[in-house]
């Protein structure tokens, strides 16, 4: 725990740093294992929007309603996004 | 609701990129591959990083301990600050490489959709200073105007990932 964070929050926070530099590593052409393809970088930034709602905003303990938003939010705008561009 | 309301404005504008994006593949690729990447992903990190301290002073502000919060928001205005000024460095390489937000469609998208959600974290940056000035002057903010301010700064954080993605390295992948 560090700054009193709870350590599930610390663990989201370093899969989102690590995410972060391995889509930057491999989206910029540094010999990834596979041309990702637009949709998989594009759903990838969906995915780490979710885990910043639902972990540092804290839905994750708020009102159900909430939750049901961010996981709306997430699902539509993403799946619009990645069926678009595999389309 | 209005950070709700915000978020889908900004979905809107993400899935109409992705339209746009699928019309001009090759336009939207070469057009990205003049973007700074390197200093896109710094800013990311610098938005996660602010993210992780606003958490951090969320929780020492609940467990009443004003000198704990004061340094986080120290270090997540810190980041703020540091977003802004490699924005400015970006956007002054970009108009000098020629590129404006007339170039094309994705430098229109790239100048609005980065634009606006630079002003996103002015607005961040003032809530965030609001609670660090009222901590350091001991007088305690009410927990509603706490944890806003901290909801909104994660929404800035949130919007940005996927703006990365999706301006940065979506187009070259």
């Amino acid at each position: 725990m560090i700054g009193g964070v709870p350590a599930r929050v610390l663990a989201v926070w370093l899969v989102l740093v690590a995410v972060t530099a391995m889509t930057f590593w491999i989206g910029t052409g540094h010999h990834g294992p596979a041309d990702l393809g637009p949709a998989v970088v594009v759903a990838a930034g969906f995915v780490k929007a979710f885990l910043v709602g639902r972990h540092f905003m804290e839905v994750r303990e708020a009102p159900r309603a909430l939750r049901i938003a961010l996981a709306a939010w997430t699902s539509t705008f993403g799946a619009l996004c990645v069926a678009f561009l595999l389309s | 609701m209005f950070v709700l309301g915000d978020m889908s404005i900004f979905g809107a504008f993400f899935a109409v990129f992705c339209w746009e994006m699928r019309e001009d593949e090759a336009g939207f690729a070469a057009a990205a591959a003049d973007l700074h990447q390197p200093i896109g992903v710094v800013n990311t990190l610098l938005l996660l990083l602010g993210s992780y301290a606003v958490v951090a002073a969320l929780q020492a502000h609940r467990r009443d301990r004003p000198g704990p919060t004061a340094g986080w928001l120290r270090v997540a205005t810190g980041t703020g600050f540091a977003f802004i000024a490699a924005k400015a460095v970006e956007y002054s390489l970009e108009i000098s490489g020629g590129h404006t937000p007339g170039t094309n469609t994705f430098f229109t998208f790239y100048f609005v959709m980065t634009g606006v959600h630079l002003l996103h974290v002015v607005v961040g940056l003032v809530l965030l200073g609001t609670w660090s000035r009222r901590t350091r002057a001991g007088r305690r903010p009410s927990r509603v105007f706490v944890e806003a301010a901290a909801v909104y700064w994660h929404m800035v954080d949130l919007l940005w990932v996927v703006i990365f993605n999706l301006l940065y390295l979506g187009p070259l992948s």
